[in-house]
């Protein structure tokens, strides 16, 4: 199941309208969240940590593999880089 | 939902100089224990959720005539059903109907605190608000207004800096208040986002009558809406099979309906803020972010991490060590000496019984204590500190790779220590699976038991080689491992993904009350229960070692060690070498110890070295080496396993898992040494 601010889209870690994976953004870069996806567990889950669609989101560490660390809602949150591909986002 | 600002159902009121439930909820890093240590003090009754492995702490006080009961909850995020520390939370909020809920907010990520708020208000309990760590927004530069807070929420909102005891009666004292008003608080309550409005009240409207009691139906609406496999089921059971369709149907057009749920709630969350909360300049560089640019860099970070370890390392063997050899050489003889002398008026057996089986039993757990203390308290401190989640990133690559979370690194890092609190570790770890798994594989970490039998036996078998063969035989166990993890997750969890999802709390100075009870309760817990365990097992040893003549060359053990030859010739031992393998179920130590009993050291004048250096070929001492470094944890290990994975079942499969890996380990190095040496 993928979940989006309006309506559903195809599977797949698809970059769709210039969003990219968090994971793919570097170190210092800022993002604004444009979806989730995964089920609803992953997805309640991140919620509650402040990813949701519209937030604004920045990298602290990505050291291009294993754990991200991202700075969302005042709180730096390590990341999988599995769940960090959950989340799309846009670069300002 | 709808109703904001709205009115709580009518409570019957609290009547004079009876008791107040309040349940302390909170997110994870907050500082809610240390709210709980200073409100209950040594007052508490520490134990397990029913039927879950979730500890539950609950104390009680009196204040100002009133009988006050707390239950501390689960640190939790939110309140889906997702965990059990979740499910815990709200059950017990629904069920229970405490007097007032009492959450405890960090100042310093107020946002991301409040979602839990929001979550609690869908409840419909009273509440206060105990916005905590004050000082710590004020040092990330961070401005609050507890006051506005409090009007724009409708609850009461006490400043705090728990740390400092700051703060803390000032919440109880709003948590009484709010428990004996006899008016209901009116609380202004997040509403679901406009595109979603209809749905939840289509939704409503077709469960209303059927919500059972107490769930308010209300929020049974919105977690159908959030996909919550709890309510659903319980809705399915409640609906009549058309209703369930039509609401089926409703939840299926709108899949996404839990994004605009929380959606709802962090636009609420904004205007609490835009209200209360003023934020730091850009730019403004704070100090945790001064502290993460060594401590989670990928390699800076590692190097910091070994410095960590050194430094507990170091503790261990400068406080640790000469304790336990004191308590090893003088404590126990005072204690024995004086229950001896207790007992001068006893039969013989049982001045036996109680000095060799019950000291005994009791000494080994003693000598190890001074070390647990030690291991306790530098979790304790990491944790308060908030260094276990940078340790837990820069080690996450590495235990990935063996089907490990990164935040089982610490707790097995604590079996070199000693396998217990690698055992009881493993709490701070999420889900049941990453526990189970982190404490089923602890015993693999060689302990400073077992390595002090393998460098005794490693110089008397190999005199030549005792270092390489000691560091091998060190690597041997943790390379089965990293294997042993590889293979579980390929055989038993394909494709189950642990998520990897923490959050790097702010650091902060450890609070020394705080650390102080956590390990003073650990310790206990391990005594009382682990003790009793040990106790028996050590006592049921000692009888099987002296039974029927008092000679341990023709006890039970030595019968059953008998018995073990035809498994032991397989790998060069006797039964007497199998005799020191069981005996060391009791304490890994007492695997020399035996070995010196029945062959009999002390008897010429020949000591250890020289009696065991012509009883063992290089081949069978490097079998029963093997044995020692893979084999069944200690009794005390086991004990925990069993408490803190609730069943004995998980203690069993332990038990064959290494008994079985140990046996055939030995087998192979004595199979393959005979060919090659």
């Amino acid at each position: 199941m993928s979940l989006h601010s309006g309506r559903m889209h195809g599977g797949g870690i698809v970059k769709e309208n210039g969003a990219v994976s968090l994971a793919d953004l570097r170190d210092g870069q800022e993002g604004s969240v444009v979806a989730l996806r995964g089920g609803h567990g992953l997805v309640g889950r991140m919620a509650a940590l402040g990813f949701t669609v519209g937030a604004t989101v920045r990298i602290v560490r990505n050291p291009g593999r294993g754990p991200i660390i991202v700075s969302v809602l005042d709180t730096q949150i390590a990341l999988g880089r599995g769940q960090a591909d959950h989340v799309l986002v846009r670069r300002p | 939902m709808t109703q904001a600002p709205a009115v709580d159902e009518p409570r019957p009121p609290t009547q004079k100089a009876k008791s107040i439930t309040i349940a302390l909820a909170g997110q994870p890093n907050v500082g809610k224990s240390t709210v709980f240590n200073i409100l209950t003090g040594l007052n508490q009754h520490v134990g397990n959720w029913p039927g879950k492995t979730v500890e539950r702490r609950m104390g009680h006080l009196e204040h100002h005539g009133v009988g006050i009961d707390i239950i501390d909850l689960p640190g939790t995020y939110c309140l889906t059903a997702n965990s059990p520390e979740e499910t815990i939370t709200r059950d017990f909020v629904i069920f229970e109907q405490p007097d007032v809920v009492m959450v405890v907010i960090n100042a310093s990520s107020l946002e991301r605190n409040l979602y839990l708020v929001t979550e609690l208000l869908a409840l419909h309990r009273p509440m206060v608000i105990g916005l905590n760590m004050m000082d710590v927004a004020r040092q990330e530069g961070y401005e609050i207004q507890p006051e506005e807070l409090s009007a724009a929420i409708g609850a009461p909102v006490v400043p705090m800096v728990a740390s400092r005891g700051q703060g803390v009666h000032e919440l109880l004292d709003a948590a009484i208040a709010v428990a004996e008003q006899g008016e209901p608080q009116e609380l202004n309550r997040p509403e679901i986002r406009p595109d979603h409005e209809t749905v939840l009240v289509q939704v409503q409207k077709i469960i209303a009558r059927h919500v059972p009691a107490p769930y308010p139906a209300d929020w049974v609406a919105l977690k159908l809406l959030e996909g919550d496999a709890e309510i659903t089921d319980l809705m399915e059971l409640h609906l009549t099979p058309e209703a369930w369709s039509l609401v089926q149907d409703l939840l299926r057009e709108h899949e996404d309906a839990i994004i605009a749920v929380a959606g709802g709630r962090y636009e609420w969350i904004s205007r609490m803020a835009r209200a209360a909360l003023v934020r730091p300049r850009v730019g403004h560089v704070t100090l945790t972010q001064r502290l993460d640019k060594a401590a989670t860099h990928p390699f800076w970070g590692l190097l910091v991490l070994s410095g960590v370890l050194a430094i507990i390392f170091g503790l261990t063997y400068a406080i640790g060590g000469p304790l336990q050899e004191w308590v090893e050489e003088t404590g126990i003889e005072i204690i024995s000496g004086w229950v001896l002398s207790l007992l001068a008026w006893a039969p013989e057996w049982f001045q036996a019984l109680i000095a060799d089986g019950v000291i005994g039993g009791v000494g080994a757990m003693l000598t190890f204590l001074p070390i647990l203390v030690i291991f306790f308290a530098c979790m304790g401190i990491m944790e308060d500190v908030g260094y276990m989640a940078r340790a837990a990133y820069v080690m996450d690559r590495f235990m990935h790779s063996i089907g490990l979370h990164g935040k089982s690194f610490m707790p097995l890092f604590l079996g070199f220590g000693c396998n217990v609190p690698a055992v009881m570790g493993a709490r701070i770890l999420e889900t049941r699976r990453n526990r189970l798994l982190t404490i089923m594989l602890a015993p693999l970490v060689p302990c400073t038991a077992r390595l002090a039998v393998l460098t005794v036996l490693a110089q008397i078998f190999f005199p030549g080689n005792a270092i390489l063969v000691t560091w091998l035989l060190t690597g041997l166990p943790l390379v089965v491992l990293a294997l042993s993890g590889v293979v579980i997750r390929l055989l038993f969890l394909r494709g189950e993904q642990s998520a990897f999802i923490m959050e790097m709390p702010l650091y902060h100075l450890p609070n020394r009350r705080t650390i102080g009870l956590t390990v003073w309760q650990r310790t206990l817990s391990f005594l009382r229960k682990a003790g009793t365990v040990i106790l028996a097992v050590s006592v049921v040893v000692w009888a099987l070692a002296t039974l029927p003549h008092g000679e341990i060359d023709t006890s039970y053990l030595a019968t059953l060690g008998r018995g073990l030859e035809p498994v032991g010739q397989l790998m060069g031992l006797d039964w007497r070498s199998m005799v020191a393998i069981l005996t060391s179920f009791i304490a890994k130590e007492n695997a020399v110890a035996t070995l010196g009993v029945l062959y009999g050291v002390g008897e010429g004048a020949r000591g250890l070295g020289d009696v065991l250096a012509g009883q063992f070929t290089a081949a069978s001492g490097l079998a029963f080496l093997v044995i020692q470094m893979l084999f069944i944890p200690c009794v005390a290990t086991l004990a925990v396993i069993r408490q803190e994975t609730d069943s004995w079942k998980w203690v069993l499969v332990n038990i064959l898992f290494l008994g079985v890996l140990a046996l055939g380990g030995g087998i192979i190095a004595y199979q393959i040494a005979n060919l090659v040496l």
